[in-house]
Protein backbone atom coordinates (compact mmCIF):
# COMPACT_ATOMS: atom_id res chain seq x y z
CA UNK A 1 0.00 0.00 0.00
CA UNK A 2 1.51 3.29 -0.84
CA UNK A 3 0.40 6.24 2.00
CA UNK A 4 0.17 9.91 1.40
CA UNK A 5 2.18 10.62 4.44
CA UNK A 6 0.83 14.37 4.64
CA UNK A 7 -2.74 13.51 4.62
CA UNK A 8 -2.47 10.01 5.99
CA UNK A 9 -4.26 8.61 2.76
CA UNK A 10 -4.45 5.30 1.32
CA UNK A 11 -3.36 5.79 -2.15
CA UNK A 12 -3.27 2.18 -3.78
CA UNK A 13 -3.08 -1.05 -2.77
CA UNK A 14 -1.49 -4.49 -4.53
CA UNK A 15 -2.42 -7.63 -3.50
CA UNK A 16 0.38 -9.93 -2.85
CA UNK A 17 -0.92 -12.84 -0.39
CA UNK A 18 -1.55 -13.87 2.80
CA UNK A 19 1.66 -14.77 4.77
CA UNK A 20 4.22 -11.89 3.82
CA UNK A 21 7.16 -12.31 5.61
CA UNK A 22 9.23 -8.76 4.88
CA UNK A 23 8.86 -5.48 2.75
CA UNK A 24 11.44 -3.58 1.70
CA UNK A 25 11.93 -0.90 -1.16
CA UNK A 26 15.71 -0.34 -3.29
CA UNK A 27 17.51 2.88 -2.16
CA UNK A 28 16.29 4.32 -5.67
CA UNK A 29 12.94 4.02 -4.61
CA UNK A 30 12.18 1.78 -7.86
CA UNK A 31 11.29 -1.32 -6.51
CA UNK A 32 9.49 -2.93 -3.61
CA UNK A 33 10.23 -6.13 -2.33
CA UNK A 34 7.75 -8.72 -0.70
CA UNK A 35 8.58 -12.07 0.35
CA UNK A 36 5.61 -15.05 0.93
CA UNK A 37 6.00 -17.59 3.11
CA UNK A 38 3.05 -20.14 2.19
CA UNK A 39 4.76 -20.19 -1.49
CA UNK A 40 8.37 -19.18 -0.63
CA UNK A 41 8.77 -16.81 -3.19
CA UNK A 42 9.16 -13.09 -3.44
CA UNK A 43 7.79 -10.66 -5.43
CA UNK A 44 9.31 -7.83 -7.14
CA UNK A 45 6.86 -4.51 -7.28
CA UNK A 46 7.16 -1.60 -9.48
CA UNK A 47 6.83 1.05 -6.90
CA UNK A 48 5.62 3.78 -9.41
CA UNK A 49 2.91 1.70 -11.08
CA UNK A 50 2.30 -1.13 -8.79
CA UNK A 51 2.60 -3.96 -11.60
CA UNK A 52 3.70 -7.15 -10.16
CA UNK A 53 6.42 -8.32 -12.15
CA UNK A 54 7.31 -12.32 -12.26
CA UNK A 55 7.27 -13.78 -8.76
CA UNK A 56 10.40 -16.24 -8.33
CA UNK A 57 10.17 -19.13 -5.98
CA UNK A 58 12.96 -19.54 -3.26
CA UNK A 59 14.14 -22.21 -1.93
CA UNK A 60 14.09 -21.03 1.81
CA UNK A 61 11.62 -18.82 3.68
CA UNK A 62 12.32 -14.79 3.09
CA UNK A 63 12.44 -13.77 6.61
CA UNK A 64 14.34 -11.15 6.23
CA UNK A 65 15.54 -9.18 2.50
CA UNK A 66 17.96 -6.59 1.95
CA UNK A 67 17.87 -5.16 -1.86
CA UNK A 68 21.55 -4.47 -3.72
CA UNK A 69 22.12 -3.26 -6.85
CA UNK A 70 21.74 -4.56 -10.82
CA UNK A 71 18.23 -6.37 -9.58
CA UNK A 72 20.04 -8.42 -6.89
CA UNK A 73 18.77 -8.72 -3.59
CA UNK A 74 20.04 -10.98 -0.55
CA UNK A 75 17.46 -12.83 1.86
CA UNK A 76 18.45 -14.36 4.86
CA UNK A 77 15.69 -17.10 6.57
CA UNK A 78 14.41 -17.62 10.06
CA UNK A 79 15.70 -21.21 9.96
CA UNK A 80 19.09 -21.87 9.32
CA UNK A 81 20.42 -18.63 8.54
CA UNK A 82 21.37 -18.45 5.18
CA UNK A 83 22.50 -15.51 3.16
CA UNK A 84 20.97 -16.40 -0.02
CA UNK A 85 22.06 -13.96 -3.24
CA UNK A 86 19.68 -13.48 -5.76
CA UNK A 87 19.11 -12.53 -9.06
CA UNK A 88 15.64 -10.72 -9.24
CA UNK A 89 15.36 -10.74 -12.90
CA UNK A 90 15.97 -13.80 -13.60
CA UNK A 91 15.26 -15.74 -10.39
CA UNK A 92 18.26 -17.37 -10.26
CA UNK A 93 20.63 -18.10 -6.90
CA UNK A 94 23.89 -16.77 -7.42
CA UNK A 95 24.96 -17.66 -4.21
CA UNK A 96 24.67 -18.81 -0.01
CA UNK A 97 26.67 -19.77 2.16
CA UNK A 98 24.89 -22.35 4.51
CA UNK A 99 24.20 -21.65 8.58
CA UNK A 100 26.32 -18.38 8.34
CA UNK A 101 23.92 -16.86 11.18
CA UNK A 102 21.31 -18.56 13.30
CA UNK A 103 19.21 -15.39 13.68
CA UNK A 104 20.60 -12.25 11.95
CA UNK A 105 18.89 -9.69 10.18
CA UNK A 106 20.48 -8.42 7.50
CA UNK A 107 21.81 -4.95 6.15
CA UNK A 108 23.02 -3.02 2.98
CA UNK A 109 25.23 -0.25 2.63
CA UNK A 110 24.45 2.53 0.41
CA UNK A 111 26.58 1.37 -2.49
CA UNK A 112 24.65 -1.96 -2.23
CA UNK A 113 28.27 -4.12 -3.10
CA UNK A 114 28.09 -4.63 0.83
CA UNK A 115 25.87 -6.32 3.24
CA UNK A 116 25.80 -6.65 6.99
CA UNK A 117 24.29 -10.05 8.81
CA UNK A 118 24.02 -8.77 12.48
CA UNK A 119 23.48 -11.53 15.18
CA UNK A 120 23.74 -11.44 19.13
CA UNK A 121 27.07 -11.70 18.53
CA UNK A 122 29.12 -11.43 16.39
CA UNK A 123 28.55 -10.30 12.98
CA UNK A 124 29.82 -10.50 9.33
CA UNK A 125 30.37 -8.43 6.30
CA UNK A 126 30.07 -9.76 2.76
CA UNK A 127 31.12 -7.93 -0.29
CA UNK A 128 29.09 -8.87 -3.63
CA UNK A 129 30.69 -6.73 -5.83
CA UNK A 130 31.54 -9.63 -8.11
CA UNK A 131 28.22 -11.33 -7.84
CA UNK A 132 29.09 -14.38 -5.66
CA UNK A 133 29.16 -13.37 -1.39
CA UNK A 134 32.75 -13.29 0.12
CA UNK A 135 32.97 -12.81 3.53
CA UNK A 136 35.69 -10.27 4.37
CA UNK A 137 35.01 -9.69 8.27
CA UNK A 138 33.50 -11.48 10.53
CA UNK A 139 33.43 -11.04 14.32
CA UNK A 140 32.67 -7.28 13.97
CA UNK A 141 31.00 -7.17 17.23
CA UNK A 142 32.37 -10.35 19.24
CA UNK A 143 33.10 -9.54 22.67
CA UNK A 144 34.67 -12.71 23.40
CA UNK A 145 32.01 -15.59 22.39
CA UNK A 146 32.61 -18.55 20.37
CA UNK A 147 32.26 -16.56 17.00
CA UNK A 148 31.12 -18.24 13.58
CA UNK A 149 32.91 -21.25 14.89
CA UNK A 150 30.24 -22.32 17.20
CA UNK A 151 27.92 -22.53 14.36
CA UNK A 152 27.43 -25.77 12.46
CA UNK B 1 -15.93 -32.29 -1.79
CA UNK B 2 -16.75 -29.43 -3.72
CA UNK B 3 -16.23 -27.69 -7.26
CA UNK B 4 -16.85 -24.53 -8.64
CA UNK B 5 -16.43 -22.87 -12.21
CA UNK B 6 -13.91 -20.79 -12.76
CA UNK B 7 -15.27 -18.32 -14.92
CA UNK B 8 -17.31 -17.64 -12.00
CA UNK B 9 -14.70 -16.33 -10.22
CA UNK B 10 -12.63 -14.52 -12.97
CA UNK B 11 -16.12 -12.82 -14.82
CA UNK B 12 -15.45 -9.13 -15.19
CA UNK B 13 -11.75 -9.00 -13.97
CA UNK B 14 -8.10 -8.71 -15.56
CA UNK B 15 -6.59 -11.66 -15.14
CA UNK B 16 -3.04 -10.31 -13.62
CA UNK B 17 -3.84 -7.19 -12.46
CA UNK B 18 -3.56 -7.26 -8.72
CA UNK B 19 -4.31 -3.83 -7.56
CA UNK B 20 -6.91 -3.61 -5.50
CA UNK B 21 -9.09 0.03 -4.70
CA UNK B 22 -7.41 1.81 -1.53
CA UNK B 23 -9.69 2.15 1.54
CA UNK B 24 -9.79 4.54 4.40
CA UNK B 25 -6.77 4.02 6.44
CA UNK B 26 -7.94 3.03 9.66
CA UNK B 27 -9.34 -0.28 7.86
CA UNK B 28 -5.73 -1.78 7.75
CA UNK B 29 -3.10 -2.96 10.57
CA UNK B 30 0.48 -2.75 9.85
CA UNK B 31 3.31 -4.69 10.00
CA UNK B 32 5.67 -2.99 8.46
CA UNK B 33 6.79 0.54 6.84
CA UNK B 34 9.11 1.52 4.72
CA UNK B 35 10.28 5.19 3.96
CA UNK B 36 9.81 5.56 -0.13
CA UNK B 37 13.28 7.45 -0.90
CA UNK B 38 11.97 8.83 -4.46
CA UNK B 39 8.25 10.28 -3.69
CA UNK B 40 7.96 11.01 -0.21
CA UNK B 41 9.59 14.00 0.33
CA UNK B 42 11.72 14.07 3.79
CA UNK B 43 9.88 14.87 7.46
CA UNK B 44 11.94 17.88 7.61
CA UNK B 45 11.21 19.42 4.01
CA UNK B 46 7.52 19.26 4.40
CA UNK B 47 7.70 20.63 8.02
CA UNK B 48 9.80 23.80 6.29
CA UNK B 49 7.28 23.89 3.50
CA UNK B 50 4.36 24.11 6.41
CA UNK B 51 6.54 26.70 8.03
CA UNK B 52 6.62 24.77 11.51
CA UNK B 53 10.68 24.92 11.11
CA UNK B 54 13.37 26.85 9.01
CA UNK B 55 16.66 25.73 8.15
Amino acid sequence: MSIDTTSSTALRTVLIGSTPTDLEIDVSGTYLYAGHLDTLAIAQIDAENHVVRPVHHHPRDNRDIAPLGNDRIVTIDSGQGTPTLMDIATGNVLDYVHWAAAVGELAATLRRNTFFVGVPRPGYRYDVSAGKMRQVSDELFNDGGSGRDGYP
Amino acid sequence: MSYGNTADFTAGKTLGVREAPAEPIRSYSFTKLVADPKRAAPLWDRRKQAGRCVD
